[in-house]
């Protein structure tokens, strides 16, 4: 199944997926997989935890192979140029925990050939400062978000992120920050894919849905005619698509 | 070759974080001290062995230990990053895995490269240090100054091996307690019981590079070469495993 919800655009989609099939052992983790992400929407990625919403997005960055089907990023397949193209923050990815907030970001910033002039600019960006000295491993959950988000911001010209449970563990101050984030960036011109299990978060962030369930997309789609236009809560809807508990 | 040095930079920037290895450089070097000046202190009154060099080649290669250190100091610019979880930003950030093996390679013979400077600066201190409190003459001699530079080819091939053992192992604690136990367990232990199979295993055939008075062992340049090739086959091995493998 190919989403193909918005009117036909001149822009080629940002992402590009057909066909991706993935196992573990005899786990099939994705299975016949397709999907377009258009340039400058937020996707929410959506599915219950297993569903396959991480290794999905490690596919679209070449970090986990694919068994069969194709994986484009920006047209081509994930490739060496992503670094300056796709900021990334995943759940999954950690930090040195001797480093500082500074130190974390001066490596990548080197790794990304970014000025360090860079750095102060991405620690405002995320609201960390006054935390540039303070240890990886010392930071809370909500600032440990919001490194990861500044690491992801690290290069201006960025112009897809991928936000891997961006708001997982955050109090609702966190949350709110991190919605009102996505939308700064989706308004700034950058297009977001962002998958999450927290759905009435979702409903408040994202313009279309992709909704995992068991490795498969079961509905593509923007969030206005999924919910019928917000008659319905993205919660109830999801239920009634995936299965499983409605109240 | 721009995204090499950025790579590269970002790699030292991430080896000198934290205390690791000044850690590892200082807990070496001071016991590598100590072995020496144990060497010179049972060769003192020997007159025939301090004139030989042989208590001189005997202070130069307690500081052959440092291969150890070096060995471990460069599995850890390995597995820090998977016990961390940063490898995939790393290999997304230099630009594909390729990129990250070969900036790997560049900062474990960089760290290499400091302990065996180390490794020399410290044989050479001892030797001096050695050679003022002695009341007889501490000899240097050709054979002494080959018994450094093996030391030092040593402690960098160690280095390279550690790295390997790193990418194949992965996990933190595993690879620490592989590079021990390969190296002061099972390799010495294969020594005493098939000396002649033993010779051509990785750090048996250092010591013949540091000069190592043991019995059957291979000759340098034949034990350069064995140690080369344990290296290049774990190189080819883990960038196998490495391109084949889902990271983080």
């Amino acid at each position: 199944m190919i989403a193909d919800w918005h009117a036909p655009s001149a822009e080629p989609p940002v992402v590009q997926v057909a066909g991706v099939s993935k196992s573990f052992g005899e786990r099939r983790v994705l299975q016949d997989v397709s999907l377009q992400v258009p340039r400058g929407r937020v996707v929410g990625l959506l599915g219950r935890n297993g569903a396959g919403k991480t290794t999905l997005m490690k596919s679209l960055l070449g970090t986990s192979t694919v068994d069969s089907g194709t994986v484009e990023v920006f047209g081509a397949a994930p490739g060496p140029e992503l670094a300056h193209r796709v900021g990334v923050a995943m759940d999954g990815i950690g930090f040195y925990p001797a480093a500082t907030v500074h130190k974390e970001l001066t490596i990548w910033a080197r790794a990304l050939g970014v000025p360090a002039s860079r750095i102060a600019d991405v620690i405002d960006l995320v609201e960390l400062s006054g935390h540039e000295r303070q240890r990886c491993a010392r930071l809370s959950t909500g600032q440990k978000q919001r490194l990861r988000l500044a690491t992801a911001l690290l290069v201006p010209t960025v112009e897809l992120l991928m936000l891997d449970e961006p708001a997982n563990g955050l109090d609702p101050d966190g949350i709110r920050w991190v919605r009102r984030f996505i939308r700064e960036m989706a308004a700034s011109g950058k297009t977001v894919l962002v998958s999450s299990h927290q759905l009435g978060e979702m409903e408040n962030t994202v313009d279309d849905v992709l909704l995992l369930d068991r490795g498969r997309i079961v509905h593509s789609g923007s969030l206005h005619e999924f919910t019928a236009g917000g008659q319905f809560p993205l919660e109830e809807r999801f239920f009634e698509v995936v299965g499983g508990m409605t109240s | 070759m721009s995204g090499l040095v950025q790579a590269s930079r970002a790699e030292l920037t991430k080896v000198t974080t934290g205390r690791a290895l000044i850690g590892s450089l200082a807990g070496g070097a001071l016991w590598c001290a100590l072995t020496g000046y144990g060497y010179y202190t049972q060769g003192r009154d020997n007159a025939a062995a301090m004139a030989s060099g042989a208590v001189t080649g005997d202070i130069i290669r307690g500081w052959m230990m440092l291969l150890l250190f070096s060995a471990i100091s460069c599995a850890l610019i390995v597995t820090r990053e998977v016990s961390g979880q940063t490898l995939a930003r790393t290999v997304l950030s230099y630009g594909g895995r390729g990129q990250v093996f070969l900036t790997k390679l560049v900062a474990a013979v960089c760290t290499s490269a400091l302990f065996a400077v180390v490794a020399a600066g410290g044989a050479l201190a001892n030797y001096a240090l050695a050679a003022r409190s002695s009341e007889q003459d501490l000899v240097w001699n050709g054979e002494c100054t080959k018994t450094l530079l093996g030391t030092v080819v040593c402690v960098m091939l160690s280095g390279m091996f550690g790295l390997m053992v790193g990418w194949l192992v992965r996990n933190q604690t595993l690879a620490v307690i592989t590079v021990l136990v390969l190296m002061l367990g099972i390799e010495p232990a294969v020594q005493r019981l098939v000396p002649e199979v033993a010779q051509f295993l990785f750090t048996i055939a250092l010591s013949s590079l540091y000069r190592d008075p043991k019995p059957d062992l291979l000759p340098i340049w034949a034990a350069f070469a064995v140690s080369l090739l344990w290296i290049v086959l774990l190189a080819v091995a883990a960038r196998t495993n490495l391109r084949r493998r889902d990271i983080g």
